[in-house]
C-alpha cells in the first residue's frame, strides 16, 4: 500500500510522445480511475507506471520511492506493482492454482504464510476456491479475470494496475464483477489504479477520476466534482450529457438565460469569450404539464425511452432546444405542450 | 497493450539476429562477388549459346511440369470437391500423398521400370505427378469452401453449369491455383536429382556438371547466378500471389457451402478411372516400383553395413544442420515476431532470402567460399551442416516466429509484475509456451535436410554417405535392386513433412474453418516456411 504520484509524464514509442506532460496522483489505498477516449494515451501511461515503458520525462513515485525519472529507471519486476489486462493474460499452461502462486515464493512467503495457503486464500477470497486445479481455458470470461485479479494481489503488491478489466465481459456480469473487484481491493486496502474509456465504470467505482483527453490529465478530482463542476465543455461532454444555452445577461453570481435567471456555481471557471454560454446537465431540468407554475413553455419533439428514465427533447418558445432527463416516460409525449424549470447550480463554460 | 512492442529489442538479441541474417546471406553475396570480380571472363560466359540453351530448357521443363500440375490437380479437385464420387475421403488423402515421395526417389522408380526414360518429357511427366499436390490441395480447400450464393446468382442469370464454371468458378479459384503452381515452378527450377537422372540440361544438372569439370567453375558461378534471380523473381511472385489470395478471402461462416453434384452411372466410372489414373501413376507406380526391386533383387545386393553408414550420416549430418538452424533461426524469428518498424521487417526479410535457394547453388557458393576463404573446411562436415542451414533455417525462422507470435506478450509483462527478471520472465513465459513450435521448426529442418542431394554431393567429406546420396549413386550405375532400400528410407523420411505441408496447404484457403483448425497453430506454425527441399 502506496501512494502514486505521476508529474509532468511524457511516454512515447519513438514518433511523437503518446503520454504529454501528464500528472495525476492517488493517495494511499486510494482507487484512481483515468477516463479517456480510446487513443488519448491511457494505457500507455499504465505500462509506463508498472515500468514497461521508458519515460521520456517527468517522474512517476511510489510513496517516497523515485522508480522513473532522473535517470532512475526501476524494472517492472522490483516496483511491487501487479497488473490486470484486457483478457486476464492467464498462463495457459499453469493451472489456476499455479497462476496465482506464480510471483509468490516456492515455499514460504516474506511473512511466513506458506504460499499453498496464500493461493487457497486469495482463491477463496475471489469465491474460485474449487476451481484450483482447472486450467485457465475452462473457465469463463469472469472466472478469469478474478483469477487474474487473485494473481496480481496474492504477492501484496503496493499497487495494482487495471487495464480495463472488465471491457471483454458482457454488460451484466461488468458491473456485478465491478463491484466485487472495487470490495477486494477495499480490504485488501490496496492502491489502485484502473483504466478504462467508459466514465459510468469510472464514476461508480473510483473515488478519484482523472480525465485523460490527447495524453494529457486535464482534470482530476472526485467523481463528484469532475461531474458536476468540469473544468472545460470537454471534460463535461464526456462525463455525461451537456445541455448549453445561450447567456443572455450577466448578474453578479447568476445570468439570465431563455429559461430566466440561473444561479452560477461560485468557482465558476472559464470567462472572457466562451462565457456565454451556461452549460447545464439534463437532470437540472424540470418539465410539467403547460402551466403548472414552472418559468418557461415549450412543445416536446422527442422521447427517447430507456427503461428506468427516458431523455425528452424539447424545444423552447424562442427555439432553444434542451434535453431533459426524467424518471421512467415522464408523462410526456411528442407534441405535448410542456413548463421547463432549472434547478441547481449553472457553469460557463 | 499492443501485440507487439514497437520498443527496440535488447540489443544482444539484435545483434544475434543481424549476425544471423548475414550468416544466411554470405554464400549468396560471396556468389555475387566471385562472379562480379570475374569480370569479362563471367560477360564471355553469360554470351554464350549453352547458357541460352541451359535457360530454354529450364524455362520449358517449369511450364511443363505447371501445365502438366494443373491438369492433374484441376479436374481431381473438382470431381473431390463438387461432385458425390464415391471413396472421396480416400482420395483425399491418397493424392496428398505424393508429396511424401521425393522427386529424384519416384524418378530412380520411374527409370528402374522403364531403363529407356530419358528428356524433358520423361523429367516433366514425372514432376508433374510428384507436384500436383502443391496445386491440388489450396484448390481442393478453395473449391470446398466457396460460398454458393455467387454460383445461385450466375446460374439465376441464365448461365449454364459449363459456364458458371469458367466465368465464376474458375476466377475465383485462380489465386489459389496460381500460387501452388508457383511452388511447382520453384521446386523445379531447383530440382536437380530428376533432371541429372532423365539427362536434361537445366540450370542444376549443367551448374553441377561445370563444377565437376572443375576447369569451368566461373561459367558454373554466372549459371548459378542467373538461376539464383530466376528463383527470386519466382518467390518474390509467390509471396505477392499470397497476399493476394489473402484478399480474397471471405470471413468464416459467412456462407453456405455449395451443393455437390450427384453423378451418373458413366460419370462416375468416369471419375473412379481418372482418380485411380492419377493416384496409381503418382503413388502406387512408384512405391510398385521400389518394392519389386527390393524383392527381385539379390540379397547379396544388399548391404547391411552401408545401409546403416548411409543411415547414420544422414543422421549425424542433418542433426547439426538443424541445429545450427535454430541457433541462426531463433533470435531473427524473436525479433520478427515480437518488434515492428521497418528495421525488423528488412532483417526478416533478409533471412529469407535464402528461401527457396537451390541446393546447388548453395553447394558451389560454398566450394568456393571455402577453398578461397578456408581450405580447411572445404569438404567437411561442419560445411555440409552450414548448408544445410543456409538451405532450411528460413523453416525454422518461419516456426519461431509464428510459435512466439502465439503467445501474448502482456504474459511477459504479467510475469515481470510478479517479480521475473526480463529472462526469467520470457523463459517461464514465451519461451515455456512457444518451444514446442520451434522444436517441430527444428525436427522439419532436421528431415528435409536428409532428402538434400545435390549440395551434400557437393560438400560432404570424401567416403562420407548418406540416404541421398547412396541412392543417387547406385542409380548413376544402374543398379536399381541395390537403391531400393535407400529410396524406401527416404520416402519414409519425407512423409512427416509431407504431412505437415499438405495440411498447411489445405489450412491455408479462404475459410476451410473445420472442427481441427483449433489445433492448426502448431503445425501450420513449423510449415509456414515449408517450401519444396
Amino acid at each position: 500500500m502506496t501512494s502514486v504520484h505521476v508529474r509532468d509524464l511524457v511516454v512515447g514509442y519513438g514518433g511523437p510522445p503518446i503520454v504529454r506532460a501528464a500528472t495525476c496522483s492517488v493517495d494511499s489505498g486510494g482507487f484512481l480511475a483515468i477516463v479517456g477516449a480510446s487513443g488519448s494515451g491511457k494505457t500507455t501511461l499504465l505500462r509506463a507506471i508498472a515500468g514497461f515503458l521508458p519515460v521520456t520525462s517527468g517522474t512517476i513515485t511510489l510513496g517516497d520511492r523515485l522508480v522513473d525519472g532522473s535517470g532512475v529507471c526501476l524494472p517492472p519486476e522490483r516496483r511491487g506493482i501487479g497488473i490486470v489486462t484486457q483478457d486476464g493474460s492467464l498462463f495457459p499452461h499453469l493451472t489456476v492454482a499455479r497462476n496465482v502462486g506464480f510471483g509468490l515464493p516456492r515455499r514460504t512467503s516474506a511473512d511466513g504464510t506458506p504460499t499453498r495457503e496464500r493461493v487457497a486464500e486469495m482463491l477463496d477470497m475471489v469465491g474460485l476456491a474449487d476451481m484450483a486445479e482447472r486450467s485457465p481455458h475452462e473457465l469463463s470470461g469472469g472466472q478469469q479475470q478474478r483469477v487474474a485479479l487473485a494473481r496480481a494481489l496474492a504477492p501484496r503488491p503496493d499497487v495494482v494496475l487495471l487495464d480495463e478489466p472488465f471491457s471483454a465481459l458482457d454488460a451484466g456480469l461488468r458491473t456485478e464483477l465491478a463491484a466485487e473487484v472495487r470490495e477486494l481491493l477495499t480490504v485488501a486496502r490496496t492502491t489502485a489504479i484502473l483504466v478504462t474509456h467508459d466514465q459510468g465504470e469510472a464514476l461508480s467505482l473510483a473515488d478519484q477520476i482523472g480525465l485523460m483527453i490527447e495524453g494529457r490529465i486535464v482534470q482530476q478530482g472526485t467523481p463528484e466534482e469532475l461531474y458536476q463542476r468540469p473544468g472545460d465543455l470537454g471534460v463535461a461532454a464526456f462525463l455525461g450529457e451537456v445541455v448549453l444555452l445561450p447567456v443572455i445577461d450577466h448578474g453578479p453570481d447568476f445570468v439570465t438565460t431563455a429559461l430566466g435567471r440561473v444561479a452560477l456555481d461560485g468557482a465558476s471557471g472559464a470567462s472572457g469569450a466562451a462565457a456565454d454560454r451556461l452549460a447545464l446537465r439534463p437532470e437540472q431540468f424540470t418539465v410539467a404539464a403547460a402551466g403548472e407554475g414552472a418559468q418557461v413553455s415549450g412543445e416536446v419533439t422527442h422521447v427517447t425511452y430507456h427503461g428506468h428514465d427516458s431523455m425528452v427533447d424539447v424545444r423552447l418558445v424562442d427555439g432553444t432546444p434542451v434535453r431533459i432527463r426524467v424518471l421512467g416516460t415522464g408523462g410526456v409525449h411528442p407534441g405535448d405542450a410542456v413548463s421547463v424549470g432549472v434547478r441547481g447550480l449553472g457553469r460557463l463554460l | 497493450m499492443n501485440r507487439t512492442t514497437s520498443r527496440r529489442p535488447p540489443l544482444a538479441l539484435l545483434v544475434s539476429a543481424v549476425v544471423g541474417v548475414v550468416v544466411l546471406a554470405l554464400p549468396l553475396v560471396y556468389l555475387f562477388v566471385r562472379v562480379l570480380d570475374a569480370g569479362d571472363a563471367a560477360w564471355a560466359a553469360l554470351w554464350r549459346t549453352r547458357t541460352l540453351d541451359t535457360l530454354l530448357t529450364s524455362v520449358l521443363l517449369v511450364a511443363l511440369v505447371a501445365v502438366g500440375a494443373l491438369v492433374l490437380a484441376a479436374p481431381t479437385a473438382w470431381l473431390l470437391s463438387r461432385t458425390r464420387i464415391p471413396f472421396s475421403r480416400t482420395f483425399m488423402v491418397l493424392t496428398a500423398l505424393p508429396l511424401a515421395v521425393p522427386s529424384y526417389v519416384a524418378a530412380y522408380a520411374w527409370i528402374a521400370l522403364f531403363p529407356g526414360m530419358e528428356g524433358i518429357w520423361a523429367a516433366a511427366l514425372v514432376m508433374s505427378l510428384c507436384t500436383f499436390p502443391y496445386v491440388c490441395i489450396p484448390l481442393l480447400a478453395t473449391l470446398r469452401s466457396m460460398d454458393e450464393g455467387p454460383e445461385q446468382v450466375a446460374r439465376s442469370m441464365g448461365l449454364t453449369r459449363g459456364a458458371v464454371i469458367r466465368r465464376v468458378v474458375a476466377p475465383m479459384a485462380w489465386p489459389a491455383a496460381g500460387a501452388g503452381l508457383l511452388l511447382v515452378a520453384l521446386y523445379t527450377l531447383a530440382e536437380f536429382g530428376t533432371v541429372s537422372i532423365f539427362r536434361v540440361d537445366a540450370f542444376t544438372r549443367v551448374i553441377y556438371a561445370s563444377y565437376r569439370a572443375s576447369f569451368d567453375r566461373t561459367a558454373a558461378a554466372v549459371l548459378a547466378v542467373l538461376l539464383v534471380v530466376l528463383a527470386l523473381a519466382l518467390v518474390a511472385a509467390e509471396a505477392r500471389a499470397r497476399g493476394r489470395a489473402a484478399r480474397w478471402r471471405i470471413g468464416p461462416g459467412t456462407g453456405r457451402p455449395v451443393d455437390p453434384i450427384p453423378l451418373s452411372g458413366v460419370g462416375r466410372a468416369l471419375g473412379l478411372t481418372w482418380l485411380l489414373l492419377v493416384t496409381g501413376l503418382a503413388l502406387a507406380l512408384p512405391l510398385g516400383s521400389i518394392a519389386y526391386q527390393l524383392m527381385s533383387s539379390q540379397r547379396r545386393a544388399f548391404d547391411p553395413s552401408a545401409f546403416v553408414g548411409a543411415v547414420a550420416g544422414s543422421v549425424t549430418s542433418s542433426t547439426m544442420g538443424a541445429v545450427l538452424a535454430l541457433l541462426i533461426a531463433i533470435p531473427i524469428g524473436v525479433v520478427a515476431a515480437r518488434y515492428t518498424g521497418r528495421w525488423m521487417r528488412s532483417l526478416e526479410a533478409g533471412a529469407f532470402v535464402s528461401h527457396g535457394l537451390p541446393g546447388v547453388v548453395v553447394g558451389l557458393s560454398l566450394v568456393f567460399l571455402t577453398l578461397a576463404v578456408l581450405p580447411a573446411a572445404y569438404q567437411t562436415l561442419a560445411t555440409l551442416a552450414f548448408a544445410y542451414a543456409v538451405l532450411f533455417a528460413p523453416k525454422a525462422i518461419g516456426a519461431t516466429r509464428s510459435s512466439v507470435a502465439a503467445v501474448p506478450p502482456e504474459l511477459e509483462s504479467v510475469a515481470r509484475s510478479l517479480g521475473r527478471g526480463p529472462l526469467a520472465a520470457w523463459w517461464t513465459t514465451t519461451g515455456r509456451l512457444a518451444w514446442p513450435g520451434v522444436a517441430a521448426g527444428g525436427l522439419l529442418v532436421l528431415l528435409t535436410a536428409m532428402k538434400e542431394l545435390p549440395a551434400t554431393l557437393m560438400l560432404r567429406p570424401t567416403g562420407f554417405e548418406t540416404l541421398a546420396t547412396r541412392l543417387w549413386s547406385r542409380t548413376e550405375v544402374e543398379a536399381f535392386g541395390a537403391a531400393a532400400p535407400y529410396a524406401l528410407g527416404l520416402i519414409a523420411l519425407a512423409a512427416v513433412p509431407a504431412w505437415l505441408l499438405s495440411r498447411w496447404l489445405g489450412s491455408r484457403s479462404p475459410g476451410s474453418v473445420t472442427g481441427e483448425d483449433g489445433d492448426m497453430v502448431p503445425s501450420s506454425a513449423t510449415a509456414r516456411a515449408e517450401v519444396p527441399a
